[in-house]
C-alpha cells in the first residue's frame, strides 16, 4: 500500500537497522582489521495511479562494507618492505656495536698487540715485556675467539627468529586455509559475511609483515597466497590446504628457506621481503661477510705472526717457534685462535744471524749480517731429472765429452743429500769431479787449466768469483772437506748384519767383513791392462796388471794382482843361519851347515825346518833363476820383516835378500775367483732345455732339484757342477775361473731361448774381494801371566814367566802361543803388535776361523778371569772386524782409489778400474753441508747412474749451524773458513769499487761500513746467545704496517669491515625512514576508505535518528489522520 | 580526508614517543659529553673512530719506546762522562809519571793510581740496566761488556748487534752502543810497520805497567794513546748526544700528531654542548606542545554536544 502507514512503517524499519549499523560502527572503533559498514538506503519501486506514479517509501537494500581493494593490496606490499628493513637495521646496528666497540672489537686488541711488541723491541732482554707482549698475544687470540663468539650469537639468534618467523607464518597460512574453508560455502563474495572478509584481510596483512606474499581472489573472496615471484610459484595457501614452510637443517650453518619441509620438498630461494626476508638478507649480506672477514683475518693473522716468530731465535738461542695456533677443531677458525707459546722466553725477538768483528781487527769496520733467502732446491736435491735414483747401469743418463767443450756437467746436489754417482763406460781419461759452488774440489782429478777456465762460470752453477783448489781432493774424514765422509773410485764398506738377543730385542748390529764382488772379467788382449800405481787398495798402492804372456785376461791375473805373493828372493845365497818373521812370529833356524854348491839340499833343508818351526806346510824354499837363487814364499801372505842371514864362516855376507810381503797382509783384503751363473729358480723355464759349454744337458726332468741332479751327472765333461742357494741355481765352473759358455739352440729351433732365461753368451769369471781379520789385539795391560790362558782349547803353558824381566815376558808368551811342539795346536799365531800388543793370529786358509779364548764360564754364566782379560769367548771374525774397524780405519773398508803413474804423472781412472771388472763410483755420505756441482771430464761417451737419499736442507738452518769466518787476506782478497773444521770454503776477489760491495755466502750477505785491513776479520754463525737482539721483533711491529690483506694493513682491513657494515647500517636506517613514509601513507589510504570516525559515525548517528524521528512522526499523523477520517460519523 | 580515530590515536602516541626517544637521545648525549654513544650512533664515522684510536694507541707506544730509550740513552751518557773525565785524570797522572825529577818510587804511587781507574772505568763499562742486563753488551746482554780472557787480558765479550727501534711510523732509531764502539781500540805500528790492534784497557795496563817499570818511551806511547781512547769516548758522548736529540725531537713529532688526532677525533665524536642544548630545548617545546595539543585535540568529539 502505497500509503503513509506503509511507507513510514518501512522507513522506521530501515532507519533502525541504520542506527545499529551506525552502532556496530562505533562498538568496532578499536576493533584491529574493522572496516567501516555503511548501509545503502534505495526508494522502493513506485505505484501506478493513472498516468502518475506515488513513492512507495525505503528500503534497506545493503549493509556495504567499506573497502579498497587498491589500497589492501598498497598496504600489504609496503608492509612487507617496511618490515624487511626491521631485522637489518636492529641486527645491524647490534653487529655495529660489537665490532666498534672498545672491549670486545678487535681494534684495541690488535694495538695492544703491537704497542707490546714495539715496547718488547725497545728492551728485548726484559723478561717483564716478554711476558706483557705473550699476554696481548694471548688477549689478541682471545679478542678473536670472543669477537667471533659474539658474532655467532648474533648468528645462532638471527637463526632462531627465522624459525620463529617461519612458524609464524605457518599460523597464519592454517589460518588463511581455514578462512578460505568458510568461505567456500558461498559461490559469490557477496554472501560472504564482512567479518569473514576482514579476517581475511588482517591475516593477509599479518602474513605480509612477515614475508611477502603474492595473491589471487576467487570469485567468491577464497584466497591463493605464494611466496614465489609468481602466484603459482612457491603456493603456502591453496584453497583450503596451506603447506607449511621451514628452514633447511641437512646442511650445518646454512639457513636456507625449504617449503614443504616434510612433504615435497620445494626451495624457497625466491622467498624475499618481510621479516623473514630481512633475517635473510641480514645473514647473507652482513653477518656472514663479517664472520668470513673475521675468520680470514685471524687466519693472516696466526700466518704472518707465526712466520716472523719462526723467523727468529728466542731466548733460549733457539729457532723459534709458532705463536699462534688455529683449532682445527672448530668450524670458525677465528674461534678456535690461541697462543701455544707459554713460555715468555721462547718469543723470539732476536735474528738468526749475527756477526762479530774479530777483536784484533786493526780497522774499525763495521759489518752487518742479512739472510736474504736461498733459492728453493729441487725436492729430491739432483738438479737434473732425468738422473733417476737407479744405480743401474741401465738407468744411467748418458754425458757426452765433445769438441771444444772438455767437461759435461752431469748435475748439481743439494747441501743434505746423499748420493753415489757410477761412471760406466768410460772412455781412457775419462772422469768424475765433484767440485763445490766455490770451486773446492772434492773429488775426481785435479783439473787442467783449460779445464778450470772452462768450467768455473756462473752459468756452471759457481759463484762468480770463485776460485779452484785442490786442497781437499780426494780426501776423507778429519783431512777431508769439512770432515765429509767422500770417497771416489770403488769401494765396499763393512756390512751390518741385524741381529736379535735370546729374548727376541734387537741386539746391536754384526759386523761382517766387506766384501767387492767385480764384475766379470773382460777378456782383454794380452798385454800390460793397468799400470803399476793408477790403482791404490785400502792405501796400497798395486803393481801393474799385466796378462800371462799371449794370454787374454782371466780372472786369475786380477786376483794375483790384488792378492801379491808374501816372497824372500836371496841372491847369492850363502848362509847357514837365517831368521824371519813370518806373519810376525819370528822363525829362526841356525846351523844349516849346506854341502857347498848344493842349493837344492840348502833349500830343502831350510823348507823343512821352517815348516817344523812355523806348524804347517805353508812355506816353501825353492830354487829360481836357473837354481841360482833361493826363493821363499809364504802361502797365506803373510807379512814378511826381519830377514837376517848368518853368513857361512869365511864369506862376506850371506848374500842379498829381497822381501816381499803379500799386498793382502799390507791391504787386508784377500781376493778369490769365482765363475758362475746365477739364476732364481723361479726364472727357471722347463718347457725349454739347456747347452752348457756345448753340450746339452740330458734327462728327463722337471724341477730344480732334477735340473742339478742331470747337470752333475755330466761332470767333469761339461765343466760345471750345479747346487741350489739361497733360492738361487748356481752353475758354477769346475776349472777355477773359467768362463761358461751357454749356448743357443740347445734343441735346433729354440734359438737364445733357454732353460735358464738368460742370454746365450759366454759368461767370464768373477773376482771377489773379500776383507780379512784374522787378528785379536789384547792390550799388553790386561795380560795378566799369574792366570791361566787357554786359546781354542789348548791351555798356554805361562809357568815362569813371571820370573822374566818385564820387557821380555809378553815375546815369551808369545814364544810359548807359538811353540811348534804343542799337540793339538791351539791354532793361532802370536806376535807383538805394532802399539806392543798381543796379536793372536787365526791361521786357518780362509782365516775366518773363530779364536776361542778360556777357560770357560760355568753353567750360571760366572767366570774364572783367565790371563787375557778377556770374556771367555769366541771372538768371530765379526769380533775381529770391530776390533780392527776401531784399531786401523783405512782398513775397514775395500776402498779402490786413483793414484799417479807415469812420467809426466797420469792418474788412474775410472777405464782402469772398468779392466778389472770394478764400477766407479763418487761417494757422498752423510749428506753434503754445502750444494756440490757434479761433471765429467775427458773426451768420449760415457754413462752416469746415481742413488741418493735424504731431502735437501733448508739453507738457513744449514747455515745457522754453521760458524764461518770472513778474513782479508789481502786488501782485495778474502777466505771464508768454517771455523769447526778448519776447511776454507772461498778464496775470493773482493771488489770494493762497486757501490755496496757485497759479501754473499749461499744467502748470507755481509756488508762492511768500509775497507778493512789486511788481516781482519769477521766471523758468523747463528745467534746462539744474543738475547738482547731485536731484529725479529722489529720485524713484527713492522706488520702493524705491512700490506698483508690486498694493499691494507690487519688493523685497517678490520676497520673496512666495520665501515662496510656501518654503511650497510646506515642504508638499512635511510631505506627503512623512506619506507615508513610510504607505509604510513598506505595505512592512511586504506583507513580512509575502511576507518572508522566517531565524528563521521556521531553524524550518521543524528542524521539516522533525525530520519527515524520523522518517520515515526509520519506514522503518527498517518494514524491521526485514521482517526481524523474514523470521527467522521 | 578522513582520518579514522584509531589512526589519530596511533599517530599522535607515535609522535610523542619519536619525540621522547629524541630527547633521551640528547641526554645521554649530554651526559656523556660523546656525539657518538655508541658505534651504531653514527656508522658512517665509527670506522674513522676506531682508526683514529689506533693511531693514537701507536702513537703512545712510540712514546713508551722513546721513554725507554732515553733512559738508556742517559745511563750511557752518565757511564760514558764518567770515563772521559776518568781518562783525563790518567792523563794528568801519566803526564805527572812522565816527568824525568820524579823517583822511581812516586812512579810506583801513581801506577797503583792509573790501575785502579782503570778499574774504575771497567766497572763503568760494565754498567747494568735496572733488568741486570749490560749496557754496553750489544745483544750478549747477559754477559759483562768486557771480561778477562783466558791469557788475563780483559777483552770485549759483546757483540757487534747495532740494533735501531721505531719511534715513529716511518722513523727507526739508534737504540744501542756495542762497547767496541765507545770502548775504542787503539792501532799500534811497531817499527817494522806491523799494525796491531790493542784494547782500550790492555792499553791503559800497558800504560800503568810503563809508569811502574819508568819506561819513558812507552809511556809517551801511552800518553799518546790515552788521546784516541778520549778520543773514542767523546765520539760516543757524540753520538749519545745526537740519539739524544732524536729522542727530543721525535718527542715533539709525536706530540704533536697526537695532538692533531686528537682534534679529529674530537671533532667527530665529541658533542658540541650549544647546540645539543638548543636541540633539547627545541625537543622539549615540540613533547609539551604535542602533549598540550593532543590534550586538547582528543576532547573534541561530536558526542560531546549530543544529549
Amino acid at each position: 500500500m502505497s500509503d503513509m502507514l506503509g511507507i513510514s512503517g518501512n522507513a522506521i524499519g530501515a532507519y533502525q537497522r541504520a542506527l545499529s549499523t551506525v552502532s556496530n560502527n562505533i562498538a568496532n572503533v578499536n576493533t584491529e582489521g574493522y572496516s567501516r559498514q555503511d548501509v545503502v538506503l534505495k526508494d522502493t519501486a513506485p505505484s501506478k495511479a493513472a498516468n502518475m506514479f506515488f513513492g512507495t517509501g525505503v528500503a534497506l537494500e545493503a549493509v556495504k562494507r567499506q573497502f579498497d581493494a587498491f589500497a589492501e593490496s598498497n598496504l600489504r606490499n609496503s608492509t612487507s618492505d617496511l618490515a624487511t628493513q626491521k631485522p637489518m637495521v636492529e641486527y645491524t646496528k647490534r653487529v655495529m656495536d660489537i665490532m666498534g666497540d672498545k672491549s670486545v672489537g678487535l681494534s684495541s686488541a690488535l694495538d695492544d698487540f703491537f704497542a707490546a711488541a714495539n715496547s718488547l723491541s725497545a728492551d728485548p732482554a726484559s723478561s717483564v715485556l716478554r711476558s706483557t707482549f705473550l699476554r696481548s698475544s694471548e688477549g689478541l687470540g682471545s679478542r678473536f675467539a670472543e669477537l667471533s663468539g659474539q658474532l655467532d650469537l648474533v648468528g645462532t639468534e638471527t637463526k632462531q627468529a627465522l624459525e620463529s618467523t617461519a612458524n609464524q607464518v605457518n599460523t597464519l597460512t592454517t589460518q588463511i586455509a581455514l578462512v578460505n574453508q568458510n568461505m567456500a560455502k558461498s559461490s559469490s563474495l557477496e554472501g560472504q559475511s564482512a567479518e569473514i572478509l576482514d579476517r581475511r584481510d588482517l591475516l593477509l596483512r599479518q602474513l605480509s609483515d612477515l614475508v611477502r606474499i603474492k595473491t589471487s581472489f576467487a570469485t567468491n573472496g577464497t584466497v591463493n597466497v605464494s611466496l614465489g615471484n609468481t602466484v603459482t610459484q612457491s603456493v603456502v595457501v591453496d584453497g583450503q590446504k596451506a603447506r607449511p614452510i621451514g628452514i633447511d637443517t641437512s646442511v650445518k650453518g646454512k639457513t636456507e628457506l625449504l617449503l614443504d619441509p616434510y612433504g615435497k620438498t620445494e626451495s624457497l630461494a625466491s622467498a624475499s621481503g618481510g621479516q623473514l626476508g630481512g633475517l635473510q638478507t641480514f645473514i647473507s649480506q652482513v653477518l656472514e661477510p663479517a664472520q668470513k672477514n673475521l675468520n680470514f683475518l685471524a687466519k693472516t693473522v696466526v700466518t704472518e705472526a707465526n712466520n716472523i716468530q719462526t723467523n727468529g731465535i728466542d731466548g733460549y738461542g733457539q729457532t723459534g717457534q709458532d705463536l699462534f695456533a688455529l683449532d682445527p677443531s672448530v668450524a670458525n677458525e677465528a674461534a678456535g685462535m690461541h697462543v701455544v707459546l707459554n713460555d715468555a722466553m721462547r718469543v723470539a725477538t732476536a735474528a738468526q744471524f749475527r756477526v762479530s768483528e774479530v777483536n784484533g781487527n786493526t780497522s774499525s769496520t763495521r759489518a752487518s749480517v742479512l739472510f736474504s733467502g736461498a733459492t728453493t732446491p729441487p725436492s729430491n736435491g739432483i738438479s737434473n731429472t732425468g738422473l733417476v735414483n737407479n744405480p743401474n747401469p741401465t738407468a744411467g743418463v748418458t754425458i757426452k765429452v765433445e769438441g771444444a767443450h772438455v767437461f759435461t756437467p752431469v748435475t748439481t746436489l743439494s747441501a743434505g743429500v746423499s748420493a753415489t754417482f757410477y761412471l760406466d763406460d768410460a772412455k781412457p781419461g775419462q772422469q768424475l769431479q765433484v767440485l763445490t759452488r766455490d770451486g773446492r774440489q772434492l773429488l775426481g782429478q785435479s783439473l787442467s787449466e783449460t779445464e778450470k777456465f772452462q768450467m768455473l762460470t756462473p752459468d756452471n752453477g759457481f759463484v762468480a768469483n770463485s776460485t779452484y783448489s785442490d786442497a781437499y781432493l780426494n780426501q776423507t774424514g778429519d783431512k777431508g772437506y769439512r770432515n765429509m765422509d767422500i770417497f771416489y773410485g770403488a769401494m765396499a764398506k763393512i756390512r751390518y748384519a741385524q741381529v736379535f738377543d735370546k729374548n727376541g730385542a734387537a741386539a746391536p748390529p754384526q759386523a761382517q767383513a766387506a766384501v767387492l764382488e767385480t764384475g766379470r772379467i773382460p777378456d782383454n788382449a794380452p798385454g800390460t791392462q793397468i799400470q803399476a800405481g793408477a790403482i791404490v787398495l785400502n792405501g796400497v798402492s798395486l803393481s801393474d796388471l799385466t796378462t800371462r804372456p799371449d794370454t787374454a785376461l782371466s780372472p786369475n791375473d786380477v786376483a794375483a794382482w790384488i792378492n801379491g805373493e808374501s816372497k824372500i828372493t836371496v841372491a847369492v845365497p850363502s848362509f847357514n843361519g837365517f831368521q824371519a818373521s813370518v806373519g810376525g812370529v819370528k822363525l829362526n833356524v841356525q846351523g844349516l851347515n849346506p854341502v857347498p854348491n848344493n842349493l837344492a839340499t840348502l833349500a830343502a833343508t831350510l823348507q823343512t825346518r821352517l815348516r817344523a818351526l812355523d806348524g804347517s806346510s805353508n812355506i816353501s824354499v825353492s830354487l829360481i833363476n836357473n837354481n841360482q837363487d833361493i826363493q821363499i814364499t809364504d802361502a797365506m801372505g803373510r807379512a814378511l820383516s826381519n830377514v837376517e842371514l848368518m853368513a857361512n864362516v869365511g864369506a862376506t855376507s850371506g848374500g842379498t835378500v829381497t822381501v816381499a810381503s803379500s799386498l793382502t797382509s799390507q791391504t787386508g783384503v784377500h781376493a778369490e775367483v769365482f765363475s758362475e751363473i746365477r739364476v732364481p729358480t723361479q726364472q727357471l723355464d722347463f718347457s725349454k732345455h739347456l747347452k752348457i759349454n756345448g753340450q746339452v744337458v740330458t734327462g728327463n726332468f722337471k724341477d730344480v732339484k732334477g735340473l742339478v741332479d742331470a747337470v752333475n751327472a755330466m761332470q767333469p765333461g761339461i765343466g760345471v757342477k750345479a747346487s741350489v742357494k739361497e733360492g738361487e741355481l748356481v752353475i758354477s765352473s769346475l776349472t777355477t775361473g773359467a768362463p761358461i759358455v751357454l749356448n743357443t739352440d740347445a734343441v735346433a729351433g729354440e734359438g737364445s731361448n733357454n732353460l735358464l732365461a738368460m742370454a746365450p753368451m759366454t759368461y767370464n769369471g768373477q773376482v771377489r774381494l773379500v776383507q780379512v781379520a784374522r787378528d785379536l789385539h789384547i792390550p799388553s795391560t790386561n795380560i795378566d801371566l799369574n792366570r791361566k790362558i787357554q786359546i781354542n782349547g789348548v791351555s798356554i803353558n805361562t809357568a815362569g814367566l813371571m820370573a822374566l824381566p818385564l820387557t821380555d815376558r809378553l815375546q815369551a808368551l808369545a814364544d810359548r802361543i807359538n811353540d811348534p811342539m804343542q799337540d793339538p795346536s791351539p791354532g793361532v799365531k802370536a806376535s807383538i803388535g805394532f802399539y806392543g800388543d798381543l796379536v793372536l793370529t787365526t791361521t786357518d786358509a780362509s782365516g775366518t776361523a773363530n779364536i776361542s779364548i778360556g777357560p770357560g764360564k760355568n753353567s750360571d754364566g760366572t767366570y774364572e778371569q783367565n790371563g787375557l782379560g778377556l770374556e771367555p769367548l769366541d771372538y768371530s771374525v765379526e769380533d775381529r772386524l770391530k776390533q780392527l774397524q776401531i784399531n786401523d780405519p783405512t782398513k775397514a773398508d775395500i776402498r779402490l782409489s786413483f793414484g799417479s803413474y807415469g812420467d809426466p804423472a797420469r792418474m788412474g781412472s775410472p777405464a782402469d778400474l772398468a779392466k778389472a771388472g770394478l764400477r766407479t763410483g763418487a761417494y757422498i755420505e752423510g749428506g753434503s753441508q754445502d750444494d756440490l756441482l757434479v761433471f765429467v771430464t775427458g773426451q768420449g761417451k760415457a754413462s752416469v747412474a746415481a742413488s741418493y737419499s735424504g731431502a735437501p736442507v733448508n739453507m738457513r738452518d744449514n747455515l745457522r749451524a754453521q760458524s764461518l769466518v770472513v778474513k782479508f787476506t789481502a786488501a782485495d782478497r778474502y777466505t771464508i773458513t768454517d771455523a769447526k773444521t778448519g776447511t776454507q770454503l772461498a778464496d775470493r776477489h773482493y771488489d770494493a769499487s762497486v757501490l755496496e760491495p757485497l759479501i754473499d755466502y749461499e744467502g748470507l750477505q755481509l756488508k762492511l761500513s768500509h775497507n778493512p785491513s789486511v788481516g781482519d776479520s769477521f766471523q758468523i754463525d747463528g745467534n746462539q746467545d744474543g738475547l738482547g737482539n731485536n731484529v725479529n721483533m722489529l720485524a713484527m711491529v713492522d706488520l702493524a704496517k705491512k700490506p698483508v690483506i690486498g694493499d691494507k694493513t690487519i688493523a685497517n682491513s678490520y676497520i673496512d669491515q666495520i665501515n662496510n657494515v656501518g654503511n650497510l647500517a646506515q642504508q638499512a636506517n635511510i631505506t627503512q625512514q623512506a619506507l615508513t613514509v610510504v607505509n604510513d601513507q598506505a595505512v592512511a589510504a586504506r583507513d580512509k576508505v575502511s576507518g572508522v570516525n566517531l565524528d563521521e559515525e556521531a553524524a550518521a548517528l543524528i542524521r539516522y535518528q533525525q530520519a527515524y524521528q520523522a518517520s515515526a512522526k509520519a506514522l503518527q499523523v498517518s494514524g491521526q489522520l485514521f482517526d481524523s477520517i474514523v470521527q467522521i460519523r | 580526508m578522513k582520518i579514522s580515530t584509531t589512526l589519530y590515536f596511533d599517530r599522535a602516541t607515535q609522535q610523542l614517543g619519536n619525540v621522547q626517544g629524541e630527547l633521551a637521545r640528547t641526554q645521554e648525549q649530554l651526559s656523556t659529553g660523546k656525539q657518538i654513544v655508541k658505534p651504531s650512533d653514527s656508522p658512517d664515522k665509527a670506522s674513522l673512530v676506531t682508526r683514529l684510536e689506533s693511531e693514537l694507541a701507536r702513537q703512545a707506544s712510540y712514546q713508551n719506546t722513546l721513554k725507554s730509550v732515553n733512559t738508556r740513552l742517559q745511563s750511557e751518557e752518565t757511564a760514558l762522562k764518567n770515563t772521559s773525565d776518568v781518562l783525563l785524570r790518567i792523563k794528568e797522572l801519566s803526564i805527572q809519571a812522565a816527568s824525568d825529577s820524579l823517583a822511581p818510587a812516586d812512579r810506583q804511587s801513581l801506577a797503583l793510581e792509573v790501575t785502579s781507574l782503570k778499574e774504575q772505568i771497567l766497572s763503568l763499562a760494565n754498567t747494568q740496566d735496572t733488568n741486570g742486563n749490560y749496557l754496553f753488551s750489544g745483544s750478549r746482554v747477559g754477559q759483562p761488556a768486557f771480561g778477562q780472557d783466558a791469557s788475563g787480558q780483559v777483552v770485549y765479550q759483546g757483540d757487534q748487534a747495532r740494533m735501531k727501534v721505531a719511534v715513529g711510523d716511518n722513523r727507526r732509531m739508534n737504540m744501542n752502543m756495542p762497547g767496541s764502539d765507545a770502548f775504542v781500540k787503539v792501532v799500534r805500528t811497531d817499527s817494522k810497520g806491523q799494525k796491531t790492534a790493542i784494547g782500550f784497557f790492555q792499553a791503559l795496563d800497558d800504560l800503568s805497567n810503563a809508569i811502574k817499570s819508568s819506561d819513558h818511551t812507552k809511556m809517551q806511547t801511552g800518553i799518546a794513546e790515552i788521546d784516541s781512547l778520549q778520543q773514542g769516548t767523546s765520539d760516543a758522548l757524540a753520538q749519545v748526544g745526537t740519539d739524544m736529540n732524536v729522542v727530543d725531537m721525535q718527542n715533539s713529532v709525536l706530540d704533536e700528531v697526537t695532538l692533531r688526532l686528537k682534534t679529529t677525533k674530537s671533532d667527530t665524536e665529541d658533542l658540541d654542548y650549544t647546540s645539543a642544548i638548543t636541540k633539547m630545548n627545541k625537543d622539549q617545546l615540540a613533547l609539551e606542545a604535542a602533549q598540550s595539543s593532543f590534550a586538547k585535540i582528543s576532547q573534541l568529539s561530536l558526542f560531546k554536544y549530543m544529549n
